[in-house]
Parts: structure tokens; C-alpha cells; sequence
């Protein structure tokens, strides 16, 4: 029978390092994700999420369950990744979308019934998100990473964040609406190419 | 509500209460702003799907259950130091041993002379050890080791507070020994009824030799006793 986070938190607690290994199986992968989207750099992701775990381990002690565990790994994943980046002085880093790799289109996972055209276009659609996402304001840009792709419910998020459930909307609100504009602008650019390209070809 | 668009925010995502969501849709129903403000925030959600995460192996090493060390690591590094002492002393202590019982036979090994040998007494080579010296030598040695190595046991005991093992050891290894050199003395008893077996078989084959031999003497005398009676005769 497959054990909840709180009874593997409890087991841990106690000394038994395999129920801390299974948290981690468990929650590797969204702690690496949310890195990953914070930070831009899949190295860096890599060394927040095994410092995050290594400071949950230690703090298990401090961990009184009034919030859900991964609550407080993502805040503490979180805090990583602010620190990372004030220590390293500099924005999350972003490739910009400067054309598509051959070799990065052979090792990409094409969807079923996807074709080449439609996986070119997915990856442009994914670092041009990636470039707008880095551009916004921290706070912005966490409430719509732990809303949209770890989905956390306005309360949930209010608590991990440490503020009003009305700050939480304002900010995802304000975030997608940002996004929103640099999406479209990059989609009314790349229309307006795709026709200049065609008359000049034409 | 075109004032405080955060509430639209709810709305999006599906979440708040039933009355704030009919207020809304009422709303919508008269508000085109809204309604395409409402449709771009959905369609941006379906585009930020597009961000994707490379794949990657885990970066986590599981913690290992700790592992007991077996008893003698547990032992404090001054015990063991002090182990180590007394088994070097123990070495010394054997060494001058050897040399106080194997020094006289030395200088008697030089000469020639009468010792017994497998209880008779012969005239015995220089250089020459007996078996019966021999084994009398290594019972004093081993009776020494013995009282070494429970003197060490002791020691071990006291430093770390368990059995050291070392007579049991020990014992092991003699019995070991006692019942490899049973099976060498076994085979060497087979080898040496193999080797009377081969000389019976030689003996008797030389036995028929000689037997047919003197038959064959036998048989040319009397030929020649026949052929030189009838040359006579004729």
C-alpha cells in the first residue's frame, strides 16, 4: 500500500532513511522542475534539488505538519533558488530562441501524431515562455510557476509564499497578463515574417 | 468588474465560490472587454504547457541503512595499539624461544653421533635431525604459543571487553593441521602398499623366472643327454 507524505515524513522522523528516500522519489522530479523553471540552468537545478533535500533531511525535526510537505519543500526549494541567484548576481538565465538545433530536434520526444513542423514549433513556443517567464518580477513569475505547473491551489500558494490569498491573484493576474502581451507580440512578429518571407518568395 | 479584473483571476482557474461565478458570467454576457480579457488569459495558459523540463537522471544518492562494524572496530585505536604491543612482544618472546631450544641442537647437529632413531639407537649423521626430536621440539612450541596466546587473550579482553578467540582459533588450526597430516600419512601408507604390492608382483615374476629358468636348464641337459645317447647309439 503506497504511503502518504505525512506517514513517510513520520517514519523518517524516526530513522528510517528508506521512507526519506521514497519522498524523495516522489518529489524529485516537481522540486527539479520548479528549480529548473526559477533558475534556467539545468545544473543549477540539479545542485538546489540536492541541497533542498539535504536541508529537508536536517529540518525534518522542524517540520510540524501544519502545512502539507510539499508545501515546505517547495518553499525551501524556493529560498534556494532566491539565494542562488542573488549570490550569483544575475537573472535566470534564458537561451534565446535563435534558431532550432538539429540535434536538440533528434534527442526531442515528439508527441504522437505530431509532425516535425509542429515539434519545431513547440520548442520555439517553449523557450519563447521561457525568455518571457524570465523577465518577470520573482514573486509574479513563482505564483505562475506553482499555480500552472505544480498546481497549488491561491490558498496553498498564499501559504508556501507567506502572503494574502489576495496577493497571490493580483500577482498571477498581473503575471499572465504580462505574458500575455510578450506572447502575442511574438506571435504577431513571427506572422508578420512568415508573410514577408512568402511574398518574397513568391 | 472591469475595475478589478483580479477577480477574473478565480474565474480562469476554475476556482471560487458558485454566486461569484454567476456574478461573473452575468457580467460577460454584456462585457466584450471582459469576455476577450477572460480568452487571453486562457489561451496564455495553454502556451506556457509549451515550457517544457529536459529529462534527467536523479541527482540523489539514497541514504544507506548504517552498517554495524564488526566487533574489532569498535575496539578503541589505544586499545588496538596496545594489542598490537603485546603481539609484538609475544613475537620477540618466540623468537628467543626458538633460538634457546633449537641453539644446542645446533652445535650437536654439527658432529656426527649416537642418538635413537624410531627407538633404536643408531649412528646419526651430521646435520641429521630425528623424527622423534623433531616432534618433541615442536610439542614444547606449541605448549609455548598456547601460553602466549591466552596470555594476548586475556589482554584483549581486558582492552576491549570481549573474547579475543584466539585459542579457539588456534585449536582450529591444529585440528586443521592434525587432520592434514592424517590424510598425508594415509596416502603415504597407500603409497607404500602400492610399492609392496609392485615389489610382491616383482618378486614372483622373478621367482617364475628363475623357475623356468632352472626348467629350462633342466630340459637342455636332458636333450642334450638324449641327443648325444642317440649319436651313440647309431
Amino acid at each position: 500500500m503506497t504511503r502518504t507524505d505525512e506517514e513517510l515524513v513520520a517514519h523518517a522522523m524516526a530513522g528510517d532513511l528508506d521512507s526519506f528516500n521514497q519522498l524523495v522519489a516522489r518529489w524529485e522530479r516537481p522540486i527539479y522542475a520548479l528549480a529548473y523553471r526559477t533558475l534556467g540552468r539545468d545544473e543549477d537545478a540539479r545542485d538546489v534539488v540536492q541541497e533542498a533535500f539535504l536541508r529537508a533531511y536536517r529540518g525534518l525535526r522542524g517540520f510540524k505538519g501544519q502545512a502539507k510537505f510539499s508545501s515546505w519543500l517547495y518553499r525551501i526549494t524556493l529560498n534556494l533558488c532566491r539565494d542562488w541567484i542573488r549570490r550569483d548576481r544575475r537573472t535566470p538565465l534564458v537561451h534565446a530562441p535563435d534558431g532550432v538545433d538539429p540535434i536538440d530536434l533528434a534527442d526531442a520526444q515528439v508527441e504522437p501524431g505530431e509532425s516535425v513542423e509542429d515539434l519545431v514549433a513547440r520548442r520555439e513556443m517553449s523557450r519563447a515562455v521561457a525568455a518571457a517567464m524570465a523577465e518577470l518580477p520573482e514573486e509574479q513569475r513563482t505564483a505562475i510557476l506553482l499555480k500552472e505547473y505544480h498546481g497549488l491551489t491561491f490558498q496553498e500558494i498564499a501559504d508556501t509564499l507567506h502572503c494574502p490569498l489576495s496577493t497571490v491573484k493580483t500577482r498571477l493576474y498581473q503575471g499572465l497578463s504580462v505574458l500575455r502581451r510578450r506572447l502575442e507580440r511574438r506571435q504577431a512578429e513571427e506572422a508578420s515574417l512568415r508573410r514577408a518571407t512568402w511574398e518574397g518568395t513568391s | 468588474m472591469c475595475n478589478e479584473r483580479e477577480r477574473l483571476i478565480g474565474y480562469v482557474y476554475d476556482d471560487g465560490d458558485a454566486a461569484e461565478r454567476r456574478a461573473i458570467d452575468r457580467h460577460l454576457e454584456t462585457c466584450e472587454e471582459c469576455r476577450e480579457e477572460i480568452a487571453g488569459l486562457r489561451r496564455t495558459r495553454q502556451d506556457l504547457l509549451a515550457w517544457d523540463v529536459p529529462d534527467h537522471d536523479s541527482v540523489w544518492r539514497p541514504f544507506a541503512p548504517a552498517q554495524t562494524p564488526p566487533w574489532w572496530r569498535q575496539v578503541p585505536a589505544w586499545a588496538m595499539a596496545a594489542a598490537a604491543g603485546v603481539m609484538f612482544a609475544v613475537g620477540l618472546a618466540g623468537g628467543a624461544t626458538a633460538h634457546a631450544l633449537l641453539g644446542d641442537r645446533a652445535a650437536a647437529m654439527s658432529a656426527e653421533r649416537h642418538e635413537p632413531v624410531d627407538g633404536r639407537d643408531r649412528v646419526v649423521p651430521a646435520g641429521y635431525v630425528s623424527a622423534d626430536q623433531l616432534t618433541a621440539t615442536e610439542r614444547r612450541i606449541l605448549a609455548l604459543m598456547r601460553d602466549d596466546l591466552a596470555r594476548v587473550n586475556r589482554n584483549v579482553q581486558i582492552v576491549s571487553g570481549r573474547t579475543g578467540g584466539l585459542d579457539e582459533t588456534f585449536d582450529r588450526a591444529l585440528a586443521d593441521r592434525a587432520a592434514l597430516r592424517a590424510e598425508i600419512d594415509r596416502l603415504q601408507q597407500q603409497y607404500m602398499n602400492a610399492v609392496d604390492a609392485t615389489n610382491l608382483t616383482i618378486n614372483e615374476l622373478n621367482d617364475r623366472a628363475r623357475r623356468l629358468e632352472v626348467k629350462t636348464e633342466s630340459t637342455s641337459a636332458a636333450l642334450s643327454g638324449l641327443l648325444s645317447g642317440g649319436g651313440g647309439g647309431r
